[in-house]
């Protein structure tokens, strides 16, 4: 029932919207898995060895493979000139991310320093 | 600015390990130009699969290099630096693809560039952080955390 409505509400959007969406998942998807890299950066590790093999890294990069996937399944429909507008989500998700879970704190000088790159990326693709 | 000895910073983080951050953001480029080669053949033909594996490659190195240098600064610093990464494309771009450059690219480079600058150059003085030496992993971190602009 649920799944239903979920592919319901998923059928709203017209072609583009959809894989566009898809898209933004990848690169939410992928967000996400960085904070996992870092999370387990901030950790002690026995060996170097483990500071690779530990399940939330492997995890980490199992995500961002699929995001891989993700990605070029989306770029199937969605034409690369997206990208540049896509792409750069990352740069506002992982820093959310990073203060949501890791607590990192954002200086204000930061968060212009980050606004002030993502208007240069638009510009950049436009 | 501060004494010949001290380890010098870029924000908050010891000079080295911000140089080893952007040669890993060059390398991370590349794995772009990679895939970028792989598209440029059909799906699934030796081409491809070479470029496909290349990519590969050249992101498990970056990879490996960035668990490192994670230990050394704030997600948020490593991601405000990782633009950096756009300019390069584009100067493998013009170089390898011969792609035209636009004065938008130019401008929007620019840009960028300033963003990463403003982004990555607030800081406390060095005097004020605790020792150079072994601070890598969550002393870094929560040094990092108690920086207030």
């Amino acid at each position: 029932m649920k799944m239903s409505l979920l592919a319901g509400g998923f059928s709203m959007f017209q072609g583009l919207e959809k894989y566009i969406i898809v898209w933004i998942i990848s690169v939410l998807i992928s967000s996400i898995a960085q904070v996992m890299l870092k999370a387990e950066a901030n950790k002690e590790h026995e060996s170097r060895l483990k500071e690779y093999l530990n399940p939330m890294v492997v995890t980490a990069y199992a995500i961002f493979f699929l995001s891989t996937f993700l990605t070029m399944y989306a770029l199937k429909y969605v034409p690369l000139t997206y990208s540049p507008i896509i792409e750069p989500l990352s740069y506002i998700f992982v820093p959310v991310i990073g203060v949501l879970v890791l607590k990192e704190k954002l200086s204000k000088r930061r968060v212009l320093g980050i606004l002030i790159m993502l208007v240069g990326i638009v510009i950049f693709s436009m | 600015m501060s004494g010949e000895k001290k380890t010098r910073f870029v924000g908050e983080v010891p000079l080295k390990w911000f140089v080893l951050l952007h040669l890993s953001l060059v390398v991370n480029s590349l794995a772009g130009t990679a895939s970028k080669l792989a598209g440029r053949h059909k799906f699934l033909s030796f081409g491809f699969l070479f470029w496909y594996f290349m990519m590969l490659l050249i992101t498990m190195a970056f990879a490996v290099a960035w668990q490192q240098i994670l230990k050394h600064m704030s997600l948020t610093f490593a991601f405000t630096n990782k633009p950096i990464t756009i300019i390069w494309g584009l100067i493998w771009g013009v170089s390898i693809f011969r792609e035209t450059l636009s004065w938008k690219m130019i401008l929007g480079s620019a840009i960028i560039l300033v963003g990463i600058i403003v982004g990555v150059s607030d800081t406390v003085d060095p005097d004020a952080k605790p020792g150079t030496k072994g601070q890598g992993k969550l002393s870094g971190t929560s040094r990092e955390t108690e920086v207030e602009a």
